[in-house]
């Protein structure tokens, strides 16, 4: 009896060498999970130094290790993931996390290689989200996309430059409130440059670039009561026109840049001096401007809300993509979705924000911590951004693209051809000796209108 | 202690004045045998390096992975130096021909934008192509130029072109965006190209080692001149980068610039993927070794995968029999490294050296883990030779205790059955001898003399009332003449009696009869006949 005792006490003790020897194992090799985001573009990246930060304390203790393999923006991650779930050739493999619009994951053939959020998430943990972030990310009553951070339309202003153009023509930074009067002192900007060098002629400068003109006028229409979808085809109504005229009148004479690349390139090189981009790309607006000839200006980059039409309501574009997670190991899966967890903490998702010119998700972040971060921020173009961005909080409405599968298409196809359609008039102007304003006006947007409704 | 000590002695002393089990002791035996042949048998598997074989398994599996991941990397860092070599020819070329065209002489270059952009017109398509068609994620020609001489910091800015890839997720991107990161913008706007977040007109070669003196040395051929510069950041990016520059040289040996590819750590991050080995991840490493260091923060390393290193360490290189060990101070890898001649500069002496590892907790969990299985083996092997010992020594010693348990009865006779072990039979015939020499002295019958006694008792049952009649005459002693008279009966009818009580009771005559009942008598036995 007593040796069966001693035996059975020897298996177990062999069971339990067993046991520990495996935890060690597990506790060495940590999972690694990686992210393809648009946090920072090309330049020091906020995102990566919260991941960096993540790796060494959370991510150590508990085994993960978050690694970016690629720092890019929306539309080329919507590119990559959908070569990637199609198994295209030479498709680089799908990460755990990427960064995406809706318009990515309605693309997908088949979005049933995303995780529901929910399956992660508690209930309460989402009911401290903000209602509509969340709304904008539920795709066939499945949370698809988790909002880390969200941005909106703001202006952007060289007020360097704008202040030496506001003492010689006598324009106001007020003028811009509205886009009739942006326009207009678009018009004026183009003329006074033209002026300064009247040696060269046609030379004039353009003062406005806006990122996405196809969001002017989305918005432009809907701050008008008008519809500007009609399903996949975009509605060329009075409030379209009412939109168009300013800005084709503007760009005919110069006064808009119409050349491709995101807003912030012309305004790094005094193209442009006054732009509407997310209020993300303050990442990317340089304190300097740099001239041909090398020599370097220093600028101070102040913010405003978007501007709004002189009979329209106030009304913004929402912005800001959010994370999808792609399904793989439930380790992995788990993974990702504690490092989601502490992004999305009121103190890292405010610290992380707050560098990237965006907005938190989640009400604690919002009255909790943001005010805090606002009042302790040192840089005066962030501090003048987060005003800008607290005014539009309080004055306007937030508006959401609608799920159409086709809106990245459209939206290139629009905004090439806008573009080149100005372009084009500009030249037409130019070439009637700057007559025909409004028949070269009226020519190009019929051409624009046939363009897109083919 | 020395109480402690005589308590244990006393322990000791009064434990082996305990009687111990023969079985108990057997086992002891086995078990003690089992010990010293399984300790003998583990420490000759030791000596004969049964346990060290993951080592030089490790050894061998590293050494393949290592002349594999160096073959790759002198391959593709040769494929990027003769690209850039060149384009180092072109340009030359190019740049000498516009200079010819223009009628001027390249120190006068300085100060004139219209030139430049023209020089950047030209050289263009020759950095795109080199971008195009070497394995790198970006391209870049610098002239020993500027294009505003009166600047500050004009001893530092250099004209020049530099093209990268972004939004790589692959180290072969199909359709990779070009994006513009130093040049002349119109240049930029002329191809359509998007710049760069961070874009500069020009260079501050400042930042990029060894491009000064490159620019200012007297050279002869580039191809006794490039050198790969260790990894630089680049400035307010997150990236960061090794150069390769290859000098510029004119017919006449002037040095109008440098050239050559860029590998960010990103690009070897795709190019160098970390292989999943059973040993743990094997990561490969391109560093340059210092002070007996191999620092990754002047190198590139591959993807970390499944590992914790960091690309910023510096790993003090401790050497090995079958492999190194790489110790960052925060953790340690191990592996091997070879020296790698990717530079041929006598401007630069860096000594670059390819690396695979891994991470040393992984190999230490490996190693557990088939120390795990011996362990278990060894186990139950241990269990197995114990239940077998034990089954052994019970089965040897149960004839013993069952001879032993008939002791104790008193059943064990002389003729008894054997034991089966000599040894135990003798022990018990000897014991037999001795108890029956104890009964004889103590005045006992022998047992057999009882057993016949007995016999002959149980045998009166067989006496009919007039047998059992006569025998008690005889008992009082009565002679067979007494007999008629006493029992009123015929001679011949005490000799008919007579006949059967021998025969009844096993007897052949008179006088058997009365030995009997003379023996009984003596034994006090008597009354049980009556």
């Amino acid at each position: 009896m007593k040796y069966r005792k001693i035996i059975i006490l020897l298996i177990f003790m062999v069971l339990v060498c067993s046991g520990c020897y495996d935890t060690i194992k597990n506790e060495e090799t940590p999972t690694t999970i990686t992210i393809w985001h648009v946090y920072g573009g090309q330049t020091d990246s906020p995102l990566n130094d919260l991941i960096e930060q993540f790796n060494q304390t959370v991510g150590k203790d508990k085994g993960i290790n978050v690694q970016v393999t690629s720092v890019s923006n929306t539309n080329t991650i919507h590119e990559l993931v959908l070569a990637a779930a199609n198994k295209e050739p030479g498709a680089s493999e799908l990460p755990d996390l990427f960064t995406s619009y809706p318009k990515t994951v309605l693309a997908l053939q088949d979005d049933d290689i995303l995780v529901d959020f929910k399956d992660y998430f508690s209930e309460e943990e989402l009911a401290d989200f903000i209602p509509t972030f969340i709304e904008e990310g539920m795709i066939d009553e499945r949370l698809l996309i988790l909002p880390i951070a969200k941005s909106t339309e703001i202006m952007f202003i060289n007020k360097t430059i704008f202040d030496r153009f506001a003492q010689d023509t006598g324009v106001s930074i007020d003028d811009l409130n509205t886009w009739e009067g942006l326009f207009k002192t678009a018009e004026i900007y183009a003329e006074w440059t033209d002026g300064q060098t009247p040696d060269i002629p046609e030379d004039a400068k353009a003062m406005f670039v806006h990122d996405y003109y196809f969001n002017y006028f989305q918005v432009g229409a809907r701050s008008l009561h008008e519809d500007f979808f009609d399903d996949d085809k975009i509605i060329f109504d009075t409030a379209f026109k009412q939109a168009w005229d300013p800005l084709a009148q503007a760009a005919l004479k110069g006064g808009v840049w119409l050349k491709g690349g995101y807003a912030t390139e012309s305004i790094r090189t005094a193209g442009s001096i006054v732009s509407v981009a997310s209020s993300a790309s303050i990442l990317y607006y340089s304190d300097f401007v740099t001239y041909p000839d090398n020599t370097s200006e220093e600028i101070t980059i102040i913010s405003r809300p978007c501007p709004i039409f002189e009979n329209g309501e106030k009304m913004v574009m929402q912005r800001g993509a959010g994370i999808c997670m792609v399904k793989s190991t439930p380790e992995r899966e788990e993974a990702a979705s504690i490092f989601l967890k502490w992004l999305t903490e009121p103190q890292q998702n405010v610290e992380f924000v707050t560098q990237g010119g965006y907005m938190p998700v989640t009400r604690t972040a919002f009255e909790d911590e943001l005010p805090k971060a606002i009042e302790a921020l040192d840089s005066e173009k962030y501090a003048s951004l987060y005003q800008a961005y607290l005014d539009t909080q309080k004055n306007y409405e937030f508006y959401v693209p609608p799920q159409i599968d086709t809106y990245l298409s459209l939206e290139t196809t629009f905004e090439n051809n806008i573009r080149s359609q100005l372009s084009s008039g500009r030249r037409d102007y130019l070439d009637a000796d700057q007559t025909n304003l409004e028949q070269i006006s009226s020519e190009r947007f019929q051409m624009l209108q046939q363009i897109m409704e083919r | 202690m020395l109480k402690k000590l005589k308590e244990i002695r006393a322990l000791n002393a009064f434990a082996k004045k305990q009687s111990i089990g023969m079985q108990r002791k057997l086992m002891l035996y086995w078990v003690s045998m089992i010990l010293v042949v399984f300790s003998t048998v583990i420490f000759l598997l030791s000596i004969a390096g049964a346990f060290s074989q993951d080592d030089k398994q490790l050894h061998e599996v590293m050494k393949l992975y290592l002349k594999n991941t160096q073959d790759h990397l002198v391959d593709h860092f040769d494929n990027i130096t003769a690209k850039s070599l060149n384009l180092s020819k072109e340009l030359s070329r190019e740049i000498e021909l516009e200079l010819s065209k223009e009628g001027v002489d390249f120190d006068e270059i300085n100060d004139d934008p219209q030139l430049l952009l023209h020089l950047q017109e030209v050289m263009y398509p020759l950095v795109n192509t080199t971008l195009q068609t070497a394995d790198c994620n970006g391209a870049y020609v610098i002239l020993n130029a500027t294009i505003n001489t009166a600047l500050s910091d004009a001893v530092n800015s250099r004209s020049g072109i530099h093209l990268r890839y972004s939004n790589l997720s692959s180290s072969s991107p199909v359709s990779p965006t070009v994006v513009y990161f130093r040049g002349i913008s119109d240049i930029a706007l002329q191809k359509n190209l998007e710049l760069h977040n961070r874009w500069n007109l020009e260079f501050d070669i400042s930042q990029i080692p060894l491009c000064f003196e490159m620019m200012n040395a007297t050279l002869d051929r580039p191809a006794e001149n490039y050198y790969w510069t260790k990894r630089i950041n680049l400035k307010d990016t997150w990236e960061s980068s090794m150069l390769l520059s290859v000098p510029i040289v004119s017919s006449d040996g002037t040095v109008y610039g440098v050239c050559g590819a860029e590998i960010s750590a990103l690009y070897f991050q795709f190019s160098y993927p970390m292989v999943e080995d059973k040993f743990g991840s094997v990561v490969t490493v391109l560093a340059p070794i210092e002070d007996n260091r191999l620092v990754l923060a002047k190198g590139l390393v591959g993807s970390v995968s499944g590992t914790y290193l960091d690309s910023q360490e510096s790993l003090v290189i401790h050497q090995g029999r079958y492999f190194n060990e790489y110790d960052t101070g925060n953790g340690k890898y191990i592996g091997l490294h070879k020296i790698v001649p990717i530079s041929n500069s006598e401007l630069d002496d860096t000594v670059w050296a390819v690396a695979i590892m891994v991470p040393q907790d992984s190999y230490v969990a490996y190693i557990a883990d088939i120390k795990q299985n011996w362990i278990i083996a060894a186990m139950i092997l241990l269990c197995i030779l114990l239940a077998f010992s034990f089954f052994l020594s019970r089965r040897f010693v149960r004839p013993i205790t069952e001879s032993l348990k008939r002791f104790q009865q008193e059943e064990m006779l002389e003729q008894a059955m054997s034991s089966g072990i000599s040894e135990v039979d003798e022990l018990a015939e000897f014991l037999n001898a001795r108890a029956r020499n104890q009964r004889l002295e103590q005045g006992d019958l022998p047992p057999n003399i009882a057993d016949l006694f007995d016999q002959f008792i149980e045998r009166k049952h067989l006496l009919t009332t007039a047998e059992r009649n006569i025998l008690r005459y005889y008992i009082e002693g009565h002679e067979i003449a007494d007999i008629p008279d006493l029992a009123f009966i015929s001679m011949s009818t005490v000799r008919k009696h007579n006949r059967n009580i021998y025969e009844k009771l096993g007897v052949s005559s008179r006088d058997e009869l009365m030995l009997y009942i003379d023996l009984l008598r003596r034994c006090g036995r008597l009354n049980e006949l009556l």
